[in-house]
């Protein structure tokens, strides 16, 4: 399976992601601007300039680059009013995608061997979820409960 | 004969960790032990002991595009692991001599950071979180 992703096309009412396997290609259209604001537009590409000048600085690859946006269009394509995180890269050219709210914390992490992991931190209590995402295959996101109630912590509006 | 981890940097010192920053500006993955820092015969996570190294001169030789770096107190780190009542080994700070060739104490390591097998991730990502938090209030810019 191959997918393909240019994180610098801009940003549409629909982003495209085309997959191909085995000669068969399809494209998933992932409708995100449908519900935003023109600020969630920014945000992407923010953090779409911020990878990019981490990839031209050698930190990061444009393959986890690739990869990394898939996910994350993935995730605001599941919870269509998750706010925009904010991009991150590790020491091992991993990135990083975080959801900051008071003692809420999640992250989305991709690394450099192209696994992805969904992580989610309460500061105050120490509660945590964790829970594998795969980006490969299938364009659904699959999220057990407490995962996706996590979300919910991040969603456009939601301050509880 | 089991690797030691390596002389403990004293109480009362700081160290400082060079640090990527996010797209808001912030601190976040200081801590992630690199592949080169899991390879080690005792893991570690890379910083320098403030006062016997500088954060800038230091950042030039490295010739890294570093965002800028944080300090933290050794003491801190040391106490982290019990303060947050986590079940593993405490961290600690100790001298890590960069080659036979530069035997020097200005680099150091934090040990306890690279995540064993049996403990879940979540574990160390906590420990991780929390020095990130700390290290945001003494961070300084290289730009």
């Amino acid at each position: 399976m191959l997918t393909t992703f240019n994180p610098q096309k801009p940003i549409n009412s629909t982003y495209h992601v085309t997959q191909s396997f085995e000669g068969f290609e399809r494209e998933i259209r992932l409708p995100l601007q449908l519900y935003r604001p023109s600020a969630y537009t920014e945000r992407l590409e923010q953090i779409s300039a911020y990878l990019h000048r981490r990839l031209e600085e050698g930190y990061i690859t444009s393959e986890v680059i690739s990869r990394a946006w898939k996910a994350l269009l993935m995730l605001l394509a599941f919870n269509k009013r998750l706010s925009v995180p904010v991009a991150g890269v590790g020491g091992d050219q991993q990135i990083l995608f975080e959801w900051d709210r008071r003692e809420h914390h999640l992250e989305l992490e991709v690394f450099a061997s192209g696994d992805a992991q969904l992580f989610y931190l309460n500061r105050s209590t120490n509660r945590t979820q964790e829970r594998d995402y795969p980006i490969d295959g299938s364009a659904m996101v699959c999220l057990n409960v407490e995962m996706a109630d996590a979300l919910g912590y991040f969603i456009i509006g939601n301050e509880r | 004969m089991q690797p030691t981890a390596g002389t403990p940097v004293p109480s009362g010192k700081d160290v400082f960790r060079f640090v990527l920053v996010r797209s808001d500006g912030e601190l976040s993955t200081a801590f992630e032990p690199s592949t080169d820092d899991k390879a080690e015969p005792v893991p570690t996570v890379s910083v320098w002991v403030f006062g016997i190294a500088l954060p800038a001169p230091t950042a030039n030789l490295l010739q890294k595009p570093y965002d800028g770096y944080l300090l933290l107190a050794v003491d801190f780190i040391r106490l982290l692991v019990p303060t947050i009542k986590l079940d593993v080994p405490p961290l600690d700070v100790v001298q890590r001599p960069l080659s036979s060739e530069s035997p020097g104490s200005e680099h150091a390591g934090i040990t306890g950071l690279v995540r064993p097998n049996d403990i879940p991730r979540s574990t160390y990502k906590t420990i991780r979180s929390h020095l990130a938090v700390e290290g945001r209030k003494r961070y300084t810019s290289l730009r």
